[in-house]
């Protein structure tokens, strides 16, 4: 710090005045106390009024003659945030993030003050990733309150939060959440590396930052892990990845991410293991069948019919009978239906939505059926893939998924069931070669990792849990040592 | 450049895709029955499912008659607005005359070759082909084809059958030295088909029938793992008391019936000298019911009904070979087995015919009691 420099550099309320385009919420209030000037300078609407009333204002026209000087305000102004040390690009910004500037005109010498009050919304619990199981605490849209909650969740001395500024016009904190003696060093580099290509006026959202990043920005997959879970957040972080939070948006990045990772769920860890890999497999098996199922009906129905088992086979004849499309038309019909309901009910206030989709469904889908439109068969089997697409708990897989379903629909209805092969095929390759921050995004499976399938693919209980993952390359391995077998027996017992 | 070569060459793929075959349009044909008629032409009959969800109908039949199988088939394909397809083909029927007078190979032969048909059909004989597919009566929802496919599925699952599909027909009739079988269906006013006994094979003609429980001396020496089937056997009383077995309590009858079921069988061909062959076999039963109850405490006593009844059932066997060697029709295999040894490993299906035909045959059945309690 420097007070040379502060000199030459702080501007007056004019200047600011000039600087901010004669705006007409900055406000100069001018106290005089024995002969000594001083501005004290606020966006208006920025500020908590009482802070500055009580403690700046107040403070000032108590003090001594002998006190109004840099040194002395510097020192004990009753506030806690103060800068002193600025460029006079920082005074334009601070103050438009709540700061109160004040000048003294005689040293002309000047400090800022943190008087900021931040529309906040209070934290509640997570919509859009609920849990029937386990904390229920969700990011908000506060960069200070988020980093509380996490700083509260996980009080270590080695959880860094390094910050960063990002956009040109907007400028936004970006914190960059990982724990010191844990994450791979290469992980961090190549995110910072990624962070700093990004020069841009302005970023929306932490989902726009997270599209930013990612490796390949083709792919209909999302390569990093958006979550609203605080204890989400940390449980990876704590596996050797990495977090970022934007200010002002209430979802957090996780990454690198792989493409088992969105279908866990933190209730997998919090129920027993028995039932969370039976609803992990559920979901994977959920989604196989959303992506396929309606690309199956349409091969088989149109090429195939030899597969059809024959008591199946009479039910389903008898509802396509009427149908006056080939199934790839009716198909497409359907699956653009359920989206166009999805959408509908998406953009309506939650209660309508919900009564819209259902009575939409219903009465369309029964509709349809009876019209001779589309065969009832049809209908269960798009419903079923709707439902899939929904099981995975990070909603941008689910997304994915059923925007992956229209090509599969189509190399079905042109090449039947070996068109859905070579989906697959090239599937699997694009998957194979995607990254994310140039981690396999195929990780435990390939490369193999057979260690890292218990993470994976299954839940076991947990003093399998005693290392961490490798394939985000942790630091440490070691996660837990905790002794099954020296327990003592209560004898008495028997 | 390279995306579109390859988007090219998948485009060509499409030359290898199948053909365009909507489920709705599709006459799909579940069972096929040939006749011969008097002129020698065929009449083809077949069993169509039926998509209507107004009509209660489930399936329609259709016939033709033609020289060939494929000319009966576009024959029928006149006759319906659908096309007529045969992946969903179960069932084979062949008329009794056919069989017996020009063989049925060369109806398999264009069967195996075409690539829609799968080689687990299953292959039958009846006396009316068509009028066994014209039957209202079938228990099986939703039409004939279904019902006899369900009727021999059931009977090969339990192996009451000898395997009866298009594979095994055809390895059985190219292989040399052993026939093949078939079931026979037999139809009768106002009750479904039902499987009555097994045809005999000589080659691809049909030339006897036996009763199915006497496939499982057929059985006992082709299939290691079959099932053989419960056996029953009527012993004269008489032969009871020269052998010795107590019964619990006097027959009124003079008939004692006993009711085995086969656990497990180990069957051998052998041929001991240039012109005998022994046919062992030992088979591992329960006694599950018998009428009158017979006590089986002691050992001494199984013993004695084990031999009674290896000696029952050898002559039954005894008899059937000899049946077998009359119509020169070998399903057990017993060529296969001669053609096996070095020496004669070079003969042909006549010479082998013609050995078979000169053959002493010996047989040996043990029977060996397991288990006399609970039935499980």
């Amino acid at each position: 710090m420097t007070n040379t420099t502060n000199k030459n550099n702080c501007p007056n309320y004019k200047k600011i005045k000039y600087i901010l385009n004669q705006s007409p919420d900055l406000l100069c209030r001018t106290i005089e106390v024995a002969g000594d000037c001083l501005e004290v300078v606020f966006m208006k609407n920025l500020i908590k009024t009482e802070t500055v009333n009580e403690y700046i204002i107040k403070f000032i026209q108590q003090l001594p003659k002998k006190d109004i000087t840099y040194s002395y305000l510097m020192k004990n102004i009753p506030i806690g945030e103060v800068k002193i040390d600025f460029k006079e690009q920082e005074i334009i910004s601070s103050l438009l993030n709540g700061f109160v500037y004040i000048y003294l005109l005689k040293e002309s010498k000047a400090l800022l003050v943190n008087c900021a009050n931040p529309i906040e919304r209070s934290i509640e619990k997570a919509e859009t990733e609920s849990l029937v199981y386990g904390p229920k605490i969700s990011f908000t849209e506060s960069l200070a309150s988020n980093i509380k909650i996490i700083r509260q969740n996980l009080n270590n001395s080695n959880l860094c939060t390094d910050e960063l500024e990002i956009g040109e016009y907007v400028k936004k904190q970006l914190r960059i959440i990982y724990i010191k003696d844990l994450t791979d060093e290469d992980i961090l580099k190549t995110l910072k590396q990624k962070l700093e290509n990004i020069i841009t006026d302005d970023i929306s959202d932490s989902s726009v930052l997270a599209q930013c990043l990612e490796d390949n920005h083709y792919s209909f997959f999302p390569q990093f892990i958006m979550t609203e879970l605080p204890d989400r957040f940390l449980y990876s972080i704590l596996n050797g990845r990495v977090g970022i939070l934007l200010d002002r948006s209430p979802v957090a990045i996780i990454g690198p991410a792989n493409f088992f990772s969105f279908f866990e769920s933190t209730e997998d860890i919090y129920l027993r293991w028995s039932l969370s890999t039976f609803i992990r497999y559920i979901r994977l098996l959920a989604m196989a069948g959303s992506l396929l199922f309606t690309a199956f009906y349409v091969a088989i129905i149109t090429y195939h019919f030899e597969l059809i088992p024959s008591r199946l086979l009479i039910i389903i004849g008898q509802s396509r009978s009427q149908v006056p499309f080939p199934p790839f038309l009716e198909v497409l019909l359907m699956e653009l239906l359920i989206e166009l309901l999805r959408e509908a009910g998406a953009r309506l206030p939650s209660k309508v939505g919900q009564t819209m989709g259902i009575v939409g469904g219903i009465v369309i889908g029964q509709a349809t059926v009876e019209a001779g439109l589309t065969s009832n068969i049809l209908i269960i089997i798009v419903a079923f893939s709707a439902l899939g697409a929904f099981s995975s708990p990070i909603y941008e897989m689910g997304t994915a998924i059923r925007i992956c379903r229209f090509p599969f629909i189509i190399l079905a209805g042109i090449w039947g069931l070996n068109g859905i092969m070579v989906g697959v095929c090239v599937l699997m390759v694009h998957l194979l070669r995607l990254t994310s921050l140039n981690k396999p995004y195929l990780a435990p499976l390939y490369p193999f990792r057979i260690k890292d399938l218990k993470y994976f693919l299954i839940r076991l209980p947990h003093h399998f849990y005693m290392r961490r993952p490798v394939v985000n390359r942790p630091l440490k391995t070691l996660r837990a040592e905790w002794k099954l077998k020296n327990i003592d027996k209560d004898l008495d017992e028997f | 450049m390279k995306k579109w070569l390859i988007l090219f060459c998948s485009l060509l793929c499409t030359a290898c895709m199948p053909p365009e075959k909507i489920l709705e349009r599709q006459g799909i044909s579940t069972i096929i029955g040939y006749d011969l008629l008097d002129d020698g032409t065929y009449l083809g009959t077949i069993s169509l499912l039926q998509f209507d969800r107004k009509e209660e109908k489930t399936s329609e039949t259709i016939s033709a008659v033609g020289t060939t199988s494929k000319q009966i088939r576009q024959i029928l394909e006149q006759k319906t607005s659908h096309d007529i397809t045969s992946g969903q083909l179960r069932t084979l029927l062949f008329n009794k005359d056919m069989t017996e007078t020009k063989g049925i190979s060369n109806f398999l032969d264009t069967m195996q070759r075409d690539t829609s048909i799968g080689s687990l059909i299953f292959l039958a004989i009846t006396d009316n082909a068509e009028d066994i597919i014209k039957n209202g009566n079938y228990e099986e929802y939703p039409e004939m084809g279904s019902y006899i496919y369900q009727l021999l599925d059931k009977q090969e699952r339990k192996e009451m059958l000898i395997n009866s599909n298009l594979q095994d027909f055809f390895s059985t009739l190219y292989e040399i030295g052993i026939d093949p079988t078939l079931p026979i269906i037999s139809n009768k006013e106002g009750v479904a088909p039902y499987i009555n006994s097994v045809a005999l094979f000589k080659n691809d003609k049909m030339v006897g029938s036996i009763s199915l429980k006497k496939t499982m001396f057929i059985k006992l020496f082709t299939h290691r793992k079959a099932f053989l089937g419960d056996i029953t056997l009527n012993i004269p009383v008489e032969t009871f008391k020269q052998k010795g077995v107590s019964l619990a309590e006097k027959p009124k009858e003079d008939k004692f019936n006993i009711t085995i079921h086969p656990i497990k069988h180990r069957g051998s061909i052998e041929l001991s000298t240039e012109d005998e062959v022994k046919l062992n076999a030992t088979i591992s039963v329960s006694t599950i019911e018998g009428q009158p109850a017979v006590t089986l405490k002691n050992k001494e006593s199984i013993k004695k009904l084990e031999q009674l009844l290896g000696e029952e059932l050898n002559k039954e066997f005894g008899d059937f070979l000899e049946e077998l060697r009359k119509l020169n029709s070998d399903p057990i295999g017993i060529g296969r087995k001669i053609k096996s040894l070095r020496k004669y490993s070079k003969l042909n299906d006549k010479d082998l015919r013609e050995k078979y035909s000169t053959l002493k045959l010996k047989s040996t059945i043990k029977v060996e009691i397991k288990r006399t309690g609970a039935i499980d």
